[in-house]
């Protein structure tokens, strides 16, 4: 009995070991949990080739526009500056008040380059997402040609942030594919053509249609890829392409100016017939809690305000701010609706009548502003009305900063100037639709418009947007007389590529091809 | 069945019956002091036949005859092995003073002491009893060399440990088995709670725990009675208060306005003119009515409490312990925070048959955290004292009357910090059982046995944050309230077979054992953020009760299963030529690359059992030991090896969201991280085995280390088996243990760990990593810091205009002069250098205990040197110029040539060059080294007293005082940090704790 009973202790011992034993690899053979792999999504499924598209989109917004960014953007012209000397000082240092010494240590310049290059990489893989679903469409029906106009929202996003790199870096690298292992840098000027042809592959199959128009309400269509095309085509000054790309929009786009600038860049203007070219949010009709965002980018550009009657305040982080000569400019120039959109200035009342905070940007004897404070270390407190929501049109008990706006990338009146200036320099008549400009800004009309009236036109409707005052500047070569007296040559006009970046990809070091 | 549940009933309730005495052998044990020794196992060897000598040291064994040998052992004794003979058998024991006898736990079994090729330090319960700490392995800081333990003082919040330096990029915790269980720490246990901690540091020992193994494994034994012995009830507990120690001083208002004026910037000056304004003092002559010390407005004493009951006994078939503890914590920070912790615990053992012993172990624990808002410390180092914490003449605007940092003008970066302490409701509870059942088969009697054991473990925790609606200015406010709560399930189980074979023949000894382990960890959170939710009551906590609209929600989780064989072989011949070789193979659902194997092999030679050693006297006892082994570390998160997506939202329209994806494109194929490590040691007692050393030197490797460089153009990165880390050092243990008289006993003991860490490759062609931090470079230790580098403090103008540097970027005497490393006329991000970082070189902890009659007295010292922290909080200076500086900024500072060449001018702290993040100057990397009395405990005991007509066996009474003095260089409140990678900030004081304690055996 007793040797019965070991013996089956013994069988029962080595059954046990035997049944973990069996089928090892299949116990451990189990999927990693809550992903999901490319590779086991069903791409026969045409209502889900959108997902990659929006993936882009959410890429743009959450990596691209980026405040940190935003100071290096707006802040190297001569009429901004990123505004604060005690928190970020070194920001100021790609500007006029520190004299453009370029430092590329600051982490600004880094994430540019990375931001951008994530934006990039992503839509190279996205589009290799998409083409997936692609090889599972007939070409000619309807789900095709969304596919191939799908491909031109994703190739807009990826020339928006080429844009970027081009404008700040200059020589930079055309990341094509996501197993290029080669980063040799290209000219500035490789980089423009590739990003317009680029664009020319996609735009006959995008959607002539206005981005307010679209199925998904503010997708990127032609007209913006056109936009974004004849931006880069300006750069190049390929004058003729600008306009072609530019009377396109003008004469088929059925885009108008949206008539109160003020509301423009507010809540009402969110996706109006103005808009190409919008980055979206949205606060889902609350004031906390789900929010689709974009981090601090209005924020950052915060003055302080508050509504005196009802004990109401916002603050932001007091960044971003207006040199007091180009206010003094404005105003000498009569400019009264762009006046007060673009500037909130110490002491000053909002439309709303909520008082905004700070010192009063001191003036002169003559009662004209003082510049010498423009570069001083208390900067005078003129800050970006563009950036800026009343409190009353924020939702519900919110106070952050524009916290429920989207941002304007490209509007209608920006390709009115760049068709304007295209047709002058092609020696042909820009009075019209440089005039439809000044008309909403209720500006007197002026006509045989020169190149510098488009320039300075320019320089007010568009001020602290996207650095197009300073790519203006460069490309005209008045930087070098507007921008010389604070330090600025021809060397300075591109920022270095980041150390960090040359160390672990030596290549970048290496002249442009 | 029925059978088997009444007679461990019976075994639980009655207590052990008499031994009858009568027939075969009997005799008497003694000790060497000729008095009679009770407890002595007298075991005929080859049979189960056992009993114990009673309480004058006789015995009597009916079964036993002439020609059985005869085994007697008793913990603390040699034991010995008798022939029978003729008549009685008369014994005397010697006293085991190295402690050779006793049973070490190895991880799937125990082995004796002196058959072990491995230095196995263990901790025993009455080590931890005397430390009024909240977690068991925060005692265990400065006792055993080669365990880093790095102490928190947040409430509940157990301590970093690791085992014999970093070897991993990612986590370096050690593993932890509690009775066969797998954990991450041991917060979950009371003090009380713990039979012996043991350490397995070297691979020989450590390798049987495969790929869980790299790091380190300390097993943890919970009490439990033992066969045959008296029901014994234990109650040890105290109270205590703890006190902020070391608390950094600030400079006050006076020396803070003195430094902004010192700067010639009078942007500040409305700050300070409103202060005086509103809350007196005098601006010309630098005199402040608000002189607000916010660290001490912050902090307070704090009561803690700990009690323990435990039980423990067993009769000859069974037995048990169960117990109970609860300890509480208060917070020295000056606002709701709290910890308490209830454990109940319960083991049975029983012995059903002569084959078939079953046995069940578990442990139930309650724990309640009331957190504290960190960032209340580093906001209260970044504010001057010129407002107070309150102001009557604003009540009316802002929450609960605290002053608003606009009063004063201040915007962003400046926050009151005691209203962010006190408007702050963070709760976590949770509940845990671990459980482990078992049985034992005996196939073979004393020679082959299976053990199958079941162990799992359920961890629920809630955790409640609750943001209260509050208005101190427009940087500090929060319209509405929100909650957001969390739930977070651990569900572990663990299931082991061991077959283990033991035999004996003329002096060999084996001992072989073969095993397989399965095991899963399942991790599931589920988390939901809610607005406007109703502020009072913790019953309005829900999220239901708040608004509909806006909730987000939160969802993750894992399952990781792992599989494993193993088999150990220890040989021994006559315990003086001894031999240890494990064998792991693990399969894990983690990686790609599944499966790993981990060999060991140890060796030791005691010296001294050689004839040719008795002679030499001086020596009593030497054991050489050497072995490696390779050791495997499976934590990180699991690798799936392919592409997979990231999701996005994306907006299209008025509140119109769309889901996507992002095709992440790159991917990691990951392996394990295998330890290569080498030990050479040996132990030594000498001077009538007063004087006894360990010491061991190791060299551990760490191949295939897992390190995410970022890909090129883009801060993304990939992981992959590329790095190497290499730790090598010593450990050294000396102990001299003496008794002078009949009454006075004392102990002095002292511990060395000294560590060379350093990463010996990263990626190809990679010669640093950056992380968000510190970085990691190619022959520098893990985690440094990098930066520039000063070299001085620009003294004088001549030198400035003699500098080509200084004066191309615009400076002043008083600001740094930085090392220009390549020499190329510029400072700039290839002037970098390391700079230090917070792995310690040598850390080392020394014990003075001494017993005379009923006193006992013990102070313990504890130190570290050779790393340094990163001063996180004064570099914080670069987000705001005016910010509060600490008293050595204003006391240190330059104030003209020759004042000093180390510290910068008041202007300096406010320019970029100096305190820019980006430079990360050397300025901010302070010594972390320390020196601290650990622990000073005085006790009495009484034994036997007599309480009317009971008799009281055991009281002692104790006074302890933990942590009572520290000393440090570094500017701030300890260099002890939870951050691993060495930043000072948001970090709540060490505390110094004093207490009354009893312990009760009735």
């Amino acid at each position: 009995m007793k040797l019965f009973k070991k013996t089956l202790v013994l069988a029962l011992a080595s059954g046990a070991m035997l049944f973990m034993g069996t089928g090892c690899n299949d116990y451990i053979d189990i999927d990693v949990e809550n992903t999901l792999a490319v590779d086991e999504i069903d791409y026969t499924i045409a209502d889900d080739m959108y997902k990659p598209v929006i993936g882009c989109y959410g890429r743009m917004r959450s990596t691209g526009i980026h405040w940190a960014l935003g100071m290096l953007w707006s802040g190297r012209d001569d009429d901004m500056c990123s505004g604060r000397t005690n928190d970020q000082a070194d920001a100021l240092k790609f500007g006029y008040h520190g004299g453009y010494q370029n430092p590329t240590v600051f982490w600004s310049v880094p994430l540019m380059w990375t931001n951008m290059y994530n934006i990039i990489f992503d839509c190279n893989s996205n589009l290799a997402t998409l083409d997936r679903f692609g090889e599972n469409l007939t070409p000619g029906t309807a789900d095709h040609n969304k596919y191939l106009s799908y491909i031109g929202e994703i190739k807009t996003i990826r020339a928006w942030a080429y844009y970027h790199l081009a404008t700040f870096f200059g020589p930079c690298v055309i990341y094509a594919s996501s197993d290029q292992t080669s980063f040799r840098r290209s000219t500035v000027e490789k980089v423009y053509d590739y990003i317009i042809a680029d664009l020319e592959s996609a735009i006959p199959f995008m959607e002539a249609k206005r981005p307010n128009q679209m199925e998904h309400m503010g997708a990127y269509t032609k007209y913006t890829a056109e936009a974004l095309a004849a931006r880069v085509a300006l750069l190049k000054g390929d004058y003729a392409k600008v306009k072609d790309f530019t009377d396109d929009i003008i004469n088929n786009g059925g885009f108008s100016l949206y008539s109160d600038y003020y509301q423009l860049f507010k809540i009402p203007g969110k996706l109006c017939d103005e808009s190409l070219m919008e980055v979206q949010v949205s606060d889902f009709g609350n004031a906390m809690g789900d929010y689709i965002g974009i981090d601090q980018w209005f924020n950052y550009q915060g003055a302080s305000v508050k509504d005196l009657v009802n004990n109401k305040s916002t603050a932001g982080w007091l960044f971003m701010r207006y040199h007091p000569a180009f206010l003094q400019w404005a105003d000498d120039r009569g400019e009264t609706v762009r006046r007060e959109t673009s500037f909130l200035v110490a002491g000053e009342y909002t439309r709303e009548q909520y008082i905004i905070n700070g010192t009063p940007p001191k003036r002169d004897a003559d009662g004209r502003l003082n510049v010498e404070a423009a570069t001083s270390a208390d900067i005078p407190q003129i800050y970006n009305g563009k950036a800026y929501l009343p409190i009353n049109q924020m939702t519900g008990t919110a106070t952050t900063w524009g916290r429920n706006n989207n941002v304007r990338v490209i509007r209608y009146a920006e390709v009115l100037l760049m068709n304007a200036e295209a047709k002058v320099r092609l020696g042909q008549n820009g009075d019209a639709p440089f005039n439809e400009v000044r008309q909403r800004a209720e500006m007197p009309r002026i006509t045989n418009v020169t190149v510098d009236d488009i320039l300075d036109e320019r320089r007010m409707e568009l001020c602290s947007e996207w650095g197009l005052r300073y790519t203006d500047l460069c490309r005209t070569g008045l930087a070098k007389s507007v921008l010389g007296k604070y330090g600025w040559t021809e060397s300075k006009r591109f920022v270095d590529i980041p150390s960090s970046h040359v160390l672990t990809t030596p290549e970048l070091a290496e002249d442009p091809i | 069945m029925k059978k088997l549940v009444m007679s461990l009933s019976f075994a639980l309730l009655l207590p052990m019956a008499a031994l009858a005495q009568s027939g075969g052998v009997k005799g008497r044990v003694l000790n060497e002091a000729g008095e009679p020794v009770s407890g002595v196992v007298v075991r005929v060897n080859g049979t189960n036949a056992t009993v114990l000598t009673d309480a004058n040291g006789n015995y009597q064994l009916p079964s036993a005859k002439a020609g059985d040998e005869l085994t007697y052992s008793c913990l603390g004794m040699k034991s010995q092995t008798v022939k029978v003979g003729q008549g009685n058998v008369d014994v005397t024991l010697k006293e085991d003073v190295l402690d050779l006898e006793s049973a070490v736990v190895v991880g799937y079994g125990t082995t004796k002491s002196k058959d072990l090729t491995a230095f196995i330090e263990t901790v025993k319960a009455e080590k931890l009893a005397n430390i009024p700490s909240n977690t068991p392995m925060a005692a265990l800081q400065g006792k055993v060399a080669g365990l880093n333990i790095v102490n928190s003082g947040v409430p509940g919040a157990g301590p970093t440990v690791t085992i014999r330096g970093l070897g991993s990029f990612g986590s370096t915790t050690p593993l932890y088995v509690v009775d066969g269980m797998f954990y991450d720490n041991i917060n979950f246990l009371n003090n009380a709670d713990i039979e012996e901690i043991a350490v397995l540091k070297d691979a020989s020992a450590a390798a049987i725990y495969g790929v869980r193994a790299a790091n380190g494994v300390v097993i943890i034994t919970t009490k439990k009675g033992k066969k045959n012995e008296k029901a014994k009830v234990t109650y040890e507990g105290y109270v205590g208060v703890q006190s902020a120690s070391n608390v950094l001083k600030m400079a006050n208002s006076s020396q803070y306005a003195q430094m902004l004026r010192e700067t010639g910037i009078t942007a500040y000056d409305e700050n300070l003119k409103k202060s005086v304004e509103l809350y007196g003092g005098d601006f010309e002559n630098n005199v402040y009515g608000s002189n607000t010390n916010w660290y001490d407005e912050l902090t307070r004493s704090a009561f803690m409490t700990n009690h323990a009951l435990n039980i423990t006994g067993g009769t000859e078939r069974a037995s048990y312990g169960v117990g109970m503890s609860y300890l509480y914590q208060n917070g020295i920070l000056k606002s709701d925070n709290e910890y308490s912790r209830m454990n109940f615990r319960g083991n049975l053992d029983y012995q059903a048959t002569n084959w078939l012993n079953v046995g069940m172990n578990a442990v139930f624990s309650r724990n309640f955290w009331q957190l504290p808002n960190n960032a209340a410390w580093q906001q209260a180092f970044n504010m001057p004292g010129i407002f107070p914490v309150y102001d009557a003449s604003t009540a009316d605007q802002y929450t609960d009357g605290y002053t608003s940092p606009n009063t004063l003008g201040f915007t962003s970066n400046f926050y009151n910090p005691v209203a962010t302490a006190k408007l702050y409701d963070a709760q976590n509870r949770s509940y845990q059982v671990m459980s482990n059942f078992y049985a034992d088969f005996q196939i073979l009697p004393e020679k082959l046995s299976f053990r199958t054991s079941y162990s799992y473990d359920y961890t629920g925790l809630r955790a409640t944050t609750f943001r209260p609606a509050y208005d101190i200015g427009t940087n500090q406010k929060n319209a509405t309230t929100s909650l957001t709560k969390s739930t977070t399930i651990f569900n572990n189980y663990i299931w082991d077979n061991t077959l283990t074979y033991k035999d004996s023949w003329g002096g060999h000894n084996l001992t072989a054992m073969v095993g397989s382990s399965m095991r899963q960890t399942r991790y599931d959170w589920l988390s939901g953020t809610a607005q406007n939710v109703p502020e009072g009551k913790d019953a309005w906590k829900y999220l239901s009760l708040g608004d509909k609209a806006g909730i987000t929600l939160g969802d993750n989780g894992y399952r990781y299963r792992g599989l494993s064989y193993f088999g150990r072989l220890q040989y021994n011949w006559k315990h003086r030529y001894l031999l240890t070789v494990t064998f792991r193979a693990d399969g894990s659902s983690k990686y790609n690359d599944k499966w790993g194997y981990f060999p060991s092999v140890g060796a030791a030679w005691v010296v001294t059992d050689e004839p040719f050693m008795e002679k030499v006297r001086f020596i009593d006892y030497l054991k050489l030991r050497a072995s490696w082994g390779k050791l495997g570390n499976d934590r990180g998160s699991a690798s799936a090896g392919t592409a997979t997506v990231t999701n996005y939202r994306s907006v299209f329209g008025t509140n119109t969201a769309f889901d996507g994806y992002v095709n992440n494109n790159t991917f990691s194929w990951l392996g394990w991280e295998i330890v290569n490590e080498t030990n050479l040691g040996f132990s030594l007692a000498t001077l009538q085995s007063r004087l006894k050393v360990d010491f061991d030197f190791y060299n551990r490797m760490t191949e295939d280390a897992i390190v995410a460089p970022l890909l090129p153009m883009r801060n993304v990165s990939v992981a992959g088996n590329w790095g190497k880390i290499l730790n090598r050092g010593v450990d050294l243990t000396i102990a001299w243990n003496d008794r002078v008289g009949k009454d006075f006993s004392y102990q002095i003991g002292a511990n060395f760990s000294f560590l060379h860490n350093e990463v010996r490759s990263l990626r190809d062609g990679v010669k640093m990593i950056k992380g968000g931090k510190t970085v990691q470079m190619v022959g520098e230790k893990m985690n440094s810091y990098y930066g520039l580098k000063v070299i001085g403090v620009y003294q004088t103008q001549e030198q400035v205009d003699a500098d080509p540097i200084a004066v191309a970027n615009n400076l002043v005497p008083g600001d740094f002069i930085y090392e220009d490393v390549n020499g190329d006329g510029k400072i700039d991000a290839m002037d970098k250098q390391i700079l230090g970082s917070y792995v310690p070189d040598l850390t080392y902890g020394f014990n003075v205990g001494l017993q005379w009659k009923g006193l006992d007295f013990s102070i313990s010292f504890y130190g570290q040197a050779g790393g340094e922290l990163w001063n996180r909080k004064r570099a914080l200076r670069y987000a705001s110029q005016s910010y509060n500086f600490d008293y050595a900024q204003y006391k240190d500072r330059w104030t003209g040539p020759g004042s000093t060449n180390s510290n910068p001018s008041a202007a300096a702290l406010m320019k970029s060059w100096n305190i820019g993040d980006s430079n990360n100057a050397s300025y901010f990397v302070e010594s972390s080294d320390y020196f601290r009395i650990q622990n000073i405990n005085i006790g009495y005991t009484f034994e036997n007293l007599r309480i009317g007509n009971y008799t009281l066996p055991r009281l002692r009474l104790s006074a302890t005082a933990d942590r009572p003095w520290t000393t440090f260089k570094a500017h701030s409140f300890t260099p002890e940090l939870s951050d691993p990678e060495g930043w000072d900030t948001q970090v709540y004081p060490l505390t110094s704790t004093y207490t009354f304690g009893v312990q009760i055996t009735f």
